[in-house]
């Protein structure tokens, strides 16, 4: 069994609001001091999942993936330390600012040249540009089936059973291997690895491949090969106009709240 | 293909009757179109659905493609999106709309896949530029937004849920009803649903309250959410959470409120110890009014509310609960 | 005088001797051996200092005497002193039984029977502390003792030596009175009751008695490694052996990397001072008495950690050892993980406050024991309590504790002003801390140690953005690593800035950065505000005018307090703030009660049993104080909790602040009052992170 996870180095989503900022003339968010990139958490949860289905199975080899520059490397020795076996980095100029779209074309080729393979795990979004289609365009792009926003992944007899998170419940999906499944919360918490998977991780081999490695042309993957143009990146305006019910006591603020909500025909 | 016209819609069908989501989204169908004076088609997928054409023209479409199929029973992606390739192959839209919902998050990027272009998530805002469609979407989390426009035909985009006000259904309608032969090739639906569960929810769904008491990380128990629904039952509404509180098991997954959970739009919506993160506030942008009660006055949340008490929910609510009963009892 | 020389009295005095004593030193080179397994662990620095010590902590035994346990005190120096004045009798006894004529009482009659009146006196006073140990475990059953069957039978022992002691003495002084026998006063009277009494019946009681003696001596040797009560023989050298250095100090894993368990896994894993403690520990429970965990219904008592130590070390003895070991009186289950002994609910209990420590009369070092445990669940196993492990991921990613804040490091600095950055030329570096810079409430603190650096003209500067976590959680939270790399970052960063002195506001901080980065070779004179501003006030550089409140407790923080001894800076500042009347809570300076914070508490659930805030909150509310003054940014934090819990206090409006807050409100009152306002509302709600 081989799986492979694509994992994503993005800006702290829990960059406390009051230090997000962006550049608006060149469309990018600023990096706030202090407070470093992460690993996207969906993403690393797949990589739960692949640990997840090793330990059913006893045997399977997990390939971590990652699409970004030579900081993102980061997220790929997190995988690694959880128990990933390699790490495939894909760095190359070439590669940069693109959409969702050039992002899943140039995954799907690292994966592609990574075959044999079972199963692509990836995030349901990252939260950087909360997007959440890499996954199925991956799986597109491949010709394989794919199930979202999945709350528990298993192999066994060679199929894939899923349970998807859906608004209100959920649901069981069966389908063949090879697939692409990508993950959401409701799988868990990933585990906190062990000293000795963290100092063996720093062994582990981690290559990186440029676009030319991959074959794919450089108009295909990057800022060249998106397909949506982004015209502007901007943080929206929140007025603050909040009424503060001040009281002598919490009681009296309460009294007065429900007293104002009633009158306010809210309630 | 060139000379593409007209905004299509796909509709959704829920349990035999039209999603809410997709008079939201022909309602924004109807106002781009008009701008550009280009038609509003629905693709209207399932079994047995037809009858339900009548209600997409009510809400704003003028010509509807039915595809009435037993493989399109339930949804999978792989029998619904060859069906609305071909309807696109007929209808040649120059925009392909739906809604950000279970079924659009998984359809959307498929489709785009086959139709060669791509598919902007999420949108809260659709508007025209030029002849082209311009679509925000926040991103970051809810901390920025960004703008797009597509490189290529057609441009798509899913709509969040309740960021859009359905029109009135009007009967008077006139419109045609397309029947497209879906052809479904049975083998090519790779994957077969199993089972689903939904989980129960006693009294009202939290897409439908007109109240909702939503608690946070602050909460610190599943205890407290008792709490916080016994004030839901006094009001008539509804209790839900953020990620955190779910994630913590304190309440349903279900309940969730946020990026990655649910979507409502309340009349009132009663932030208990929330600090208000942006991908929490995504949930709320259909809110009419917000009120907070959290210790920090620094926090978020009292960016969103029209009112604020600084203060332990545990001294505010209780009180506060006492005060409506009295107050409903009038 | 020995009953016999004649056949068979002496072949039974060699049978008793070298069957007893054969006995003896097979059980106790078992437990040497034992000890050996553990790991090595340098104790023989600093003599001169232990050997000064062992005066007052051995022979007085000073921690045994406390006042709070007067009786036991009491009771343990009639019996200590007592069993070492007699000891000169034993050697007497022994000598005695190999010929008559070796006896002491035969070549030194005079210095002999000169040592008679004291001795005779102090078996007395063993009996009486006998008397009184029993009544003790029969009436007053305090629960923090184990009341087992052990305890009556080394009492039994002790109080059977003196009564056949005195006796034998009686019935010889009876047959043939020696010179000046009228000195063993006690005896004496014996020898004078059975006055005219048959020679032979005198000398077969002797014999019953000496005999009886003999027995009971080389019984209460033979048991004695078997019971609980080798605190014996053990206590002088665990005393002697401690740590010399601050209790809030844990000790760095050498050789980290190439380990082959990482902290304590197994019983083996702990170094053999560490099982001399599980030999020592007498389960007096004064440990759990003190302890704020046990005192709110957790599961750890510090008393059952070291009980396990013995109870694992020799249950598993067969294993450890190539030779068979005798096991008796021993509870434990062989074979059984140490983790799962331990427990896991206890290990994670541990708010490593120090209170067992500071209680322990014979130097039980629980805290590096629990935290050697924690090491293990957490590096090698990866197994915490959910909190813990997010709370470690936090910092891991992060560099700070606080998840999900809204501040940056920044924030402050931003909405101050006037702060220096560290740039080498200052006198201190101003290290804020997480806390100090990320929690709302803190940030009050914060601001108003600044503003008092500026008004009393110190040099400083702050790191800013550059600020990273101390380590100090990591550590505490048993993920050695994380804390090395954290430390060893800081520490490079310190020395590329040209760094000497810190000023710390959290003790945790101080404490690490004064007593465990020398561990990593960094050296820095590191000072807390407390301290620092109390200098400043004494010295004139700071003037408080303004009168703030009557009644002000402080509560000592477990880190600045017990484990590094200043108690007298944050009073000091206290009561140089006009019209104040400081009060004392009933648990204070080195008995204080923690927060609830230590330990990586302040970021961990508490499902169970009492808040140790509220508890704590609880005590300072009964001292009717207005404020409750404390000098750590974490205890802060839970009182502001408590706070809103008590209602007692919540009523009373009680308010906390930083002695640092109070000092600046007094100093300068204008800017204090503004943030005075804000200070009411607390911010331990942790933001919500990812929605």
């Amino acid at each position: 069994m081989h799986i492979i996870c694509c994992v994503k180095q993005v800006p702290d989503p829990e960059t406390p609001a009051s230090q997000f900022k962006v550049d608006e003339a060149t469309k990018k968010v600023l990096p706030v001091p202090g407070i470093d990139p992460v690993a996207d958490e969906y993403a690393i949860l797949g990589v739960e999942a692949a640990l997840r289905i090793r330990e059913a199975l006893g045997e399977a080899k997990i390939t971590v993936l990652c699409l970004g520059p030579e900081a993102a490397r980061d997220a790929v020795k997190k995988a690694l330390a959880m128990g990933a076996d390699e790490g495939i980095q894909l760095t190359d100029g070439a590669f940069e600012g693109g959409d969702s779209y050039a992002t899943a074309r140039a995954l799907a080729a690292a994966i592609k040249k990574l075959e044999p393979f079972d199963l692509v795990l990836c995030g349901r979004q990252a939260p950087d540009w909360d997007v959440g289609v890499t996954p199925s365009i991956i799986a597109d792009v491949l010709g394989l089936p794919c199930v979202t926003r999945a709350s528990e992944v298993k192999v066994s007899d060679g199929t894939l059973q899923v349970e998807r998170v859906l608004l209100d419940g959920f649901e069981t999906v069966e389908t063949s291997l090879p697939a692409v499944v990508s993950v959401s919360n409701e799988l868990g918490e990933p585990r906190y690895p062990q000293l000795r998977e963290i100092m063996a991780a720093a062994k582990k081999p981690v290559a990186v491949w440029s676009a030319a490695d991959l074959g794919v042309d450089a108009s295909q993957v990057g800022a060249a090969g998106s397909l949506l143009s982004l015209d502007r990146l901007y943080v929206p305006v929140h007025e603050a106009k909040c009424e503060f019910i001040e009281a002598e006591t919490p009681e009296e603020a309460a009294e007065t709240l429900a007293t104002t909500l009633r009158e306010a025909k809210l309630i | 293909m060139a000379n593409e016209s007209g905004i299509l819609v796909v509709a959704e069908v829920a349990e035999g009757a039209l999603a809410s989501i997709s008079a939201e989204v022909l309602a924004a169908a109807r106002r781009l179109a008009d701008e550009l004076g280009q038609p509003v088609q629905a693709a209207l997928l399932g079994q047995g659905v037809e009858p339900l054409a009548q209600e997409l023209i009510a809400a704003g479409a003028d010509k509807v493609y039915v595809v009435d199929d037993a493989a399109l029973a339930e949804y999978q992606s792989d029998a619904f999106v060859p069906a609305i390739e071909k309807i696109c192959g007929e209808a040649n839209p120059s925009v392909v709309l739906m809604g950000q919902t279970d079924i659009g998050r998984d359809l959307a990027p498929r489709l785009a896949f086959r139709l060669e272009t791509a598919v902007a998530m999420d949108c809260m805002d659709l508007a025209i530029s030029d002849g082209r469609l311009v679509m925000t979407r926040p991103c970051y989390g809810g901390n920025a937004n960004a703008q797009h426009t597509c490189k290529t035909m057609p441009q798509m985009a899913t709509v969040r849920i309740k960021s859009q006000e359905p029109l009135a259904p009007d009967a008077s309608r006139q419109g045609e009803v397309v029947k497209v032969a879906a052809g479904i090739d049975p083998s090519a639906v790779r994957t077969k649903i199993t089972g689903r569960r939904k989980e129960e929810t006693e009294g009202i769904r939290l897409e439908d309250a007109e109240v909702i008491v939503g608690g946070g990380r602050g909460m610190g128990s599943v205890e407290a959410f008792q709490t916080l629904e016994e004030l839901a039952d006094l009001m008539k509404g509804a209790v839900g959470a953020t990620r955190a509180a779910c994630d913590m098991g304190w309440y349903p997954i279900p309940k969730q409120i946020g990026l990655t959970g649910k979507v409502v739009s309340p009349a009132l919506y009663i932030a208990v110890a929330i600090s208000g993160a942006s991908q929490h506030m995504a949930g709320l942008s259909g809110a009419k009014n917000i009120v907070a009660v959290n210790k920090d006055p620094e926090a978020s949340i009292f960016r969103y509310c029209r009112y604020g008490i600084v203060g332990d929910w545990k001294a505010v609510i209780p009180p506060f609960l006492n005060k409506v009963r009295q107050l409903k009892a009038q | 005088m020995a009953p016999s020389v004649q056949f068979p009295g002496n072949i039974f005095f060699y049978l008793i001797l070298v069957s007893g004593l054969v006995f003896f030193a097979y059980t106790f080179y078992v437990r040497v051996i034992l000890l050996l397994v553990g790991k090595p662990d340098w104790r023989f620095d600093r003599l001169w200092e232990r050997t000064v010590s062992f005066v007052p902590l051995v022979l007085a035994i000073w921690r045994v005497i406390r006042p709070r346990y007067w009786y036991s005190g009491i009771l343990h120096l009639a019996i200590f002193w007592g069993f070492l004045t007699f000891q000169v009798n034993t050697i007497n006894f022994f000598l005695e039984g190999f010929h008559e004529n070796a006896a002491i009482l035969s070549w030194a009659e005079g210095v002999y029977t000169a040592y008679f009146p004291l001795m005779q006196l102090f078996e007395v006073l063993v009996l009486v502390g006998v008397v009184m140990a029993v009544a003790r475990r029969q009436i007053v059953k305090p629960p923090r003792l184990s009341l087992n069957w052990d305890a009556y039978l080394i009492l039994g022992f002790i109080a059977l030596l003196m009564v056949t002691d005195l006796f034998a003495t009686g019935f010889s002084i009876a047959i043939h009175p020696f010179p000046d026998h009228g000195r063993a006063f006690i005896s004496n009277a014996i020898a004078e009751g059975v006055e005219g009494t048959d020679i032979e019946v005198l000398k077969a009681w002797h014999t019953t008695f000496w005999y009886l003696h003999l027995l009971t001596f080389m019984g209460f040797l033979i048991w004695v490694p078997y019971s609980k009560h080798l605190h014996v023989f053990t206590a002088a050298p665990n005393v002697f052996l401690r740590r010399l250095q601050p209790t809030g100090v844990l000790q760095p894993i050498p050789d980290l990397e190439t380990q082959e368990v990482f902290g304590v896994g197994r019983i083996q894993d702990f170094t053999w001072r560490q099982l001399l403690d599980g030999y020592t520990c007498t389960e007096c429970g004064r440990c759990q008495e003190a302890c704020p965990a046990y005192n709110t219904e957790k599961e750890l008592s510090p008393k059952e950690i070291a009980h396990q130590m013995r109870q694992q070390l020799l249950v598993n003895a067969s294993d450890l050892l190539p030779i068979p070991v005798l096991n008796i009186n021993v509870t434990g289950e062989r074979g059984v993980p140490l983790t799962e002994a331990m427990g896991f609910d206890p290990i994670w209990d541990c708010l490593t406050c120090g209170a067992c420590q500071y209680e322990c009369p014979v130097f039980v070092e629980h805290i590096q024991e629990i935290i050697d445990v924690r090491r293990y669940f957490v590096m090698d196993e990866a197994r915490m309590p959910e909190t813990a492990q997010a709370t470690l991921m936090q910092l891991e990613q992060r560099g700070h504790p606080w998840r999900g804040t809204p501040l940056g490091r920044t924030s402050w600095i931003e909405e101050m002003g006037d702060v220096p950055m560290f740039d080498g030329s200052q006198e201190y570096l101003f290290w804020v801390g997480c806390t100090g810079a990320l929690s709302e409430r803190n940030v009050l603190t914060t601001k108003a140690i600044a503003r008092l650096l500026n008004q009393a003209g110190v040099s400083y500067g702050v790191l800013g953005a550059e600020e990273t976590c101390c380590g100090d959680p990591a550590r505490r939270l048993g993920n050695e690593y994380l804390f090395m790399l954290q430390a060893q970052q800081n520490i490079e960063l310190f020395n590329t800035k040209g760094v000497k002195k810190i000023i710390t506001s959290c003790p945790h901080g101080f404490n690490a950065f004064k007593n465990e980065y020398p561990q990593f070779d960094g050296h820095f004179e590191v000072i807390h505000h407390a301290d620092l501003f109390a200098r400043l006030v004494k010295e004139g550089r700071l003037k408080p005018q303004e009168t703030l409140a009557q009644k002000i407790t402080y509560h000592d923080s477990c880190y600045l307090g017990r484990h590094n001894n200043l108690y007298e800076a944050p009073r000091h500042i206290l009561a140089s703030l006009p019209g104040t009347h400081p009060v004392e809570m009933p648990r204070s300076r080195a008995q204080s009660f923690c927060c609830g914070a230590g330990g990586g508490h302040m970021w961990m659930e508490e499902s169970k049993g009492k808040r140790v805030n509220n508890e704590r909150t609880e005590e300072a509310t009964a001292t009717g104080a207005e404020i409750v003054a404390t000098a750590c940014p974490l205890c802060l934090q839970m009182f502001e909790d408590g706070i809103g819990a008590v209602p007692e206090a919540a009523e009373r409006e009680m308010k906390v602040y930083d002695v640092a807050e109070l000092l600046d409100m007094a100093v300068s009152p204008a800017p204090a009052v503004a943030e005075e306002a804000k200070a009411d509302a607390s911010q331990d709600q942790a933001a919500e992170s990812s929605e």
